[in-house]
Protein backbone atom coordinates (compact mmCIF):
# COMPACT_ATOMS: atom_id res chain seq x y z
CA UNK A 1 0.00 0.00 0.00
CA UNK A 2 1.21 3.56 -0.99
CA UNK A 3 0.72 6.43 1.78
CA UNK A 4 0.62 9.80 1.25
CA UNK A 5 -0.49 13.18 2.52
CA UNK A 6 -2.60 14.55 0.28
CA UNK A 7 -5.46 14.96 2.35
CA UNK A 8 -3.06 17.06 4.78
CA UNK A 9 -1.41 19.08 2.33
CA UNK A 10 -5.17 19.77 1.06
CA UNK A 11 -6.00 21.35 3.86
CA UNK A 12 -2.85 23.04 4.37
CA UNK A 13 -3.35 24.92 0.97
CA UNK A 14 -7.46 25.21 0.90
CA UNK A 15 -7.71 23.13 -1.72
CA UNK A 16 -10.87 20.91 -2.62
CA UNK A 17 -10.97 17.68 -3.85
CA UNK A 18 -12.35 19.09 -7.04
CA UNK A 19 -9.91 21.46 -7.59
CA UNK A 20 -7.08 19.56 -7.11
CA UNK A 21 -8.75 16.84 -9.44
CA UNK A 22 -8.93 19.06 -12.08
CA UNK A 23 -5.62 20.06 -12.23
CA UNK A 24 -4.26 16.82 -12.43
CA UNK A 25 -7.03 15.86 -14.72
CA UNK A 26 -9.06 13.08 -12.68
CA UNK A 27 -12.72 12.98 -11.11
CA UNK A 28 -12.46 14.16 -8.11
CA UNK A 29 -14.01 10.91 -6.15
CA UNK A 30 -10.49 9.79 -7.09
CA UNK A 31 -8.97 11.95 -4.57
CA UNK A 32 -11.07 10.43 -1.79
CA UNK A 33 -10.10 7.25 -3.19
CA UNK A 34 -6.23 8.10 -3.12
CA UNK A 35 -6.52 9.93 0.32
CA UNK A 36 -8.34 7.00 1.83
CA UNK A 37 -5.37 4.67 0.79
CA UNK A 38 -8.05 2.94 -1.48
CA UNK A 39 -6.16 3.63 -4.46
CA UNK A 40 -2.80 3.27 -5.16
CA UNK A 41 -2.22 6.19 -7.93
CA UNK A 42 0.15 6.11 -11.23
CA UNK A 43 3.35 7.25 -11.56
CA UNK A 44 2.30 10.00 -13.55
CA UNK A 45 -0.35 10.88 -11.12
CA UNK A 46 1.71 10.76 -8.74
CA UNK A 47 4.13 12.96 -10.35
CA UNK A 48 1.16 15.47 -11.40
CA UNK A 49 0.21 15.48 -7.12
CA UNK A 50 3.52 16.36 -6.62
CA UNK A 51 3.61 18.52 -9.37
CA UNK A 52 0.73 20.61 -8.18
CA UNK A 53 1.61 20.69 -4.57
CA UNK A 54 5.13 22.04 -5.60
CA UNK A 55 6.60 19.03 -3.65
CA UNK A 56 9.06 16.12 -4.78
CA UNK A 57 7.09 13.06 -4.89
CA UNK A 58 8.72 11.52 -1.97
CA UNK A 59 7.51 14.15 0.15
CA UNK A 60 3.82 13.65 -1.04
CA UNK A 61 3.71 9.43 -1.30
CA UNK A 62 6.01 6.80 0.83
CA UNK A 63 6.08 2.84 1.13
CA UNK A 64 6.30 3.29 4.94
CA UNK A 65 3.25 5.46 6.97
CA UNK A 66 4.24 9.03 7.03
CA UNK A 67 5.11 10.00 11.32
CA UNK A 68 2.78 13.15 12.32
CA UNK A 69 3.62 16.50 11.46
CA UNK A 70 4.14 17.18 15.06
CA UNK A 71 6.52 14.71 15.43
CA UNK A 72 8.56 15.67 12.14
CA UNK A 73 8.12 19.33 13.50
CA UNK A 74 9.72 18.33 16.72
CA UNK A 75 12.54 16.41 15.22
CA UNK A 76 13.38 18.71 12.93
CA UNK A 77 13.64 21.53 16.17
CA UNK A 78 16.04 19.43 17.71
CA UNK A 79 17.64 18.39 14.34
CA UNK A 80 18.26 22.44 14.07
CA UNK A 81 19.15 22.61 17.91
CA UNK A 82 21.87 19.89 17.13
CA UNK A 83 20.19 17.75 19.93
CA UNK A 84 20.72 13.86 18.85
CA UNK B 1 -4.21 11.88 -18.88
CA UNK B 2 -7.34 13.85 -18.58
CA UNK B 3 -11.15 13.42 -17.77
CA UNK B 4 -14.39 15.69 -19.30
CA UNK B 5 -16.08 17.75 -16.47
CA UNK B 6 -19.28 15.14 -16.08
CA UNK B 7 -21.86 15.05 -13.11
CA UNK B 8 -20.71 12.32 -10.87
CA UNK B 9 -21.78 10.81 -8.70
CA UNK B 10 -25.71 11.34 -10.17
CA UNK B 11 -28.12 12.93 -8.16
CA UNK B 12 -30.00 10.90 -5.72
CA UNK B 13 -27.28 7.99 -5.88
CA UNK B 14 -27.87 4.96 -3.89
CA UNK B 15 -25.37 4.06 -1.05
CA UNK B 16 -23.73 0.57 -1.52
CA UNK B 17 -25.93 -1.46 1.17
CA UNK B 18 -28.88 0.27 -1.30
CA UNK B 19 -27.32 -0.66 -3.92
CA UNK B 20 -26.27 -4.51 -3.23
CA UNK B 21 -30.21 -4.79 -1.80
CA UNK B 22 -31.34 -3.46 -4.88
CA UNK B 23 -28.75 -5.58 -7.33
CA UNK B 24 -29.70 -8.63 -5.09
CA UNK B 25 -33.40 -8.69 -5.40
CA UNK B 26 -33.50 -8.01 -8.83
CA UNK B 27 -30.84 -11.11 -9.75
CA UNK B 28 -33.02 -13.41 -6.85
CA UNK B 29 -36.83 -12.08 -8.79
CA UNK B 30 -35.17 -12.88 -11.80
CA UNK B 31 -34.12 -16.29 -11.38
CA UNK B 32 -36.68 -17.18 -9.60
CA UNK B 33 -39.25 -16.19 -12.56
CA UNK B 34 -37.08 -17.81 -15.12
CA UNK B 35 -37.17 -20.96 -12.82
CA UNK B 36 -40.99 -20.91 -12.46
CA UNK B 37 -41.20 -20.12 -16.73
CA UNK B 38 -38.58 -22.95 -17.28
CA UNK B 39 -40.14 -25.64 -15.23
CA UNK B 40 -43.56 -24.86 -14.38
CA UNK B 41 -45.74 -23.36 -17.12
CA UNK B 42 -47.49 -24.39 -19.39
CA UNK B 43 -45.87 -23.90 -22.90
CA UNK B 44 -47.56 -21.10 -24.43
CA UNK B 45 -49.90 -20.19 -21.84
CA UNK B 46 -50.85 -16.92 -21.06
CA UNK B 47 -49.70 -17.36 -17.67
CA UNK B 48 -46.27 -18.08 -19.66
CA UNK B 49 -46.28 -14.70 -21.37
CA UNK B 50 -47.42 -13.14 -18.81
CA UNK B 51 -44.55 -14.25 -16.92
CA UNK B 52 -42.09 -13.60 -20.05
CA UNK B 53 -42.95 -10.29 -19.83
CA UNK B 54 -42.92 -9.59 -16.21
CA UNK B 55 -39.13 -10.95 -16.31
CA UNK B 56 -38.11 -8.90 -19.25
CA UNK B 57 -39.56 -5.48 -17.22
CA UNK B 58 -38.64 -6.31 -13.94
CA UNK B 59 -35.12 -7.04 -14.81
CA UNK B 60 -34.74 -4.29 -16.99
CA UNK B 61 -36.16 -2.06 -14.40
CA UNK B 62 -34.81 -3.45 -12.01
CA UNK B 63 -31.39 -2.81 -13.64
CA UNK B 64 -32.18 0.65 -14.73
CA UNK B 65 -32.79 1.74 -11.20
CA UNK B 66 -29.61 0.69 -9.51
CA UNK B 67 -27.79 2.23 -13.20
CA UNK B 68 -29.77 5.61 -12.83
CA UNK B 69 -28.58 6.29 -9.17
CA UNK B 70 -24.53 5.49 -9.13
CA UNK B 71 -22.31 5.83 -12.12
CA UNK B 72 -21.76 2.50 -12.94
CA UNK B 73 -23.47 1.83 -15.66
CA UNK B 74 -21.37 5.42 -17.32
CA UNK B 75 -18.10 3.90 -15.79
CA UNK B 76 -19.40 0.19 -17.56
CA UNK B 77 -20.10 1.58 -21.01
CA UNK B 78 -17.80 5.27 -20.97
CA UNK B 79 -15.42 5.59 -24.31
CA UNK B 80 -11.93 5.81 -22.25
CA UNK B 81 -11.16 9.34 -22.40
CA UNK B 82 -14.14 10.08 -20.60
CA UNK B 83 -12.63 7.97 -17.41
CA UNK B 84 -9.40 8.37 -15.34
CA UNK B 85 -6.99 5.72 -14.28
CA UNK B 86 -9.29 4.74 -11.40
CA UNK B 87 -12.26 3.88 -13.38
CA UNK B 88 -10.27 2.39 -15.96
CA UNK B 89 -8.83 -0.11 -13.34
CA UNK B 90 -11.94 -1.03 -11.77
CA UNK B 91 -13.89 -1.36 -15.25
CA UNK B 92 -10.82 -3.91 -16.20
CA UNK B 93 -11.49 -5.72 -12.99
CA UNK B 94 -15.10 -5.81 -13.22
CA UNK B 95 -15.39 -7.15 -17.01
CA UNK B 96 -12.39 -9.16 -16.10
CA UNK B 97 -14.89 -10.74 -13.30
CA UNK B 98 -17.88 -10.75 -15.43
CA UNK B 99 -16.53 -12.70 -18.03
CA UNK B 100 -14.88 -15.28 -15.25
CA UNK B 101 -18.31 -15.65 -14.56
CA UNK B 102 -20.16 -16.05 -17.54
CA UNK B 103 -17.69 -18.33 -19.25
CA UNK B 104 -17.56 -20.09 -15.71
CA UNK B 105 -21.58 -20.13 -16.23
CA UNK B 106 -21.77 -21.30 -20.16
CA UNK B 107 -19.23 -23.77 -19.80
CA UNK B 108 -21.42 -25.68 -16.59
CA UNK B 109 -24.39 -24.92 -18.74
CA UNK B 110 -22.82 -26.20 -21.75
CA UNK B 111 -21.52 -30.02 -19.66
CA UNK B 112 -25.02 -30.18 -17.91
CA UNK B 113 -27.12 -29.60 -21.53
CA UNK B 114 -25.12 -31.99 -23.42
CA UNK B 115 -23.98 -34.58 -21.11
CA UNK B 116 -25.47 -34.77 -17.56
CA UNK B 117 -29.00 -34.15 -18.23
CA UNK B 118 -29.07 -36.51 -21.56
CA UNK B 119 -27.22 -38.88 -19.61
CA UNK B 120 -29.02 -38.60 -16.34
CA UNK B 121 -32.54 -37.95 -17.49
CA UNK B 122 -32.51 -34.18 -16.01
CA UNK B 123 -34.59 -31.69 -16.96
CA UNK B 124 -33.84 -29.67 -20.21
CA UNK B 125 -35.44 -27.27 -22.34
CA UNK B 126 -37.78 -28.01 -25.12
CA UNK B 127 -40.71 -25.32 -25.49
CA UNK B 128 -40.17 -22.10 -26.70
CA UNK B 129 -40.88 -20.59 -23.26
CA UNK B 130 -38.21 -23.05 -21.68
CA UNK B 131 -35.65 -22.44 -24.12
CA UNK B 132 -36.64 -18.27 -23.84
CA UNK B 133 -36.15 -18.64 -20.00
CA UNK B 134 -32.17 -19.58 -20.57
CA UNK B 135 -31.26 -17.19 -23.47
CA UNK B 136 -32.96 -14.72 -21.70
CA UNK B 137 -31.13 -15.52 -18.12
CA UNK B 138 -27.33 -15.60 -20.61
CA UNK B 139 -28.50 -12.48 -21.98
CA UNK B 140 -29.37 -10.50 -18.77
CA UNK B 141 -26.15 -12.20 -17.22
CA UNK B 142 -23.90 -11.17 -20.27
CA UNK B 143 -25.21 -7.42 -20.51
CA UNK B 144 -25.49 -6.61 -16.91
CA UNK B 145 -23.09 -8.78 -14.75
CA UNK B 146 -19.98 -5.69 -15.47
CA UNK B 147 -21.82 -3.45 -14.51
CA UNK B 148 -23.69 -4.91 -11.57
CA UNK B 149 -19.91 -5.79 -10.19
CA UNK B 150 -19.33 -2.78 -10.63
CA UNK B 151 -22.29 -1.50 -8.20
CA UNK B 152 -21.79 -4.42 -6.27
CA UNK B 153 -17.83 -3.57 -5.33
CA UNK B 154 -17.73 -0.07 -5.32
CA UNK B 155 -17.44 1.67 -2.11
CA UNK B 156 -19.18 5.09 -1.28
CA UNK B 157 -17.17 8.04 -2.57
CA UNK B 158 -16.31 10.97 -0.12
CA UNK B 159 -17.94 14.71 -0.82
CA UNK B 160 -15.74 16.87 -2.34
CA UNK B 161 -14.72 18.83 0.25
Amino acid sequence: MLHNRIALLRTERNVTRRELAEAVGVNFQTIGYLERGDYSPSLELAMKIARFFGLPVEMVFSFEPFAPLAAELMRAKASLAGEP
Amino acid sequence: MTTKPLTRPRPGRLSRRARRAAIGATALAAATALAVLALLTEPGSAAASLLKLTIATATLGGFAFVMSRSIHWFVGNAPDEALDERELALRNRSYFRAYALFAGLAVAAGFYFLDLAPDLGLWMPVHYDQWWAVVWGFLVLALGAPAALLAWDEADPDGDA
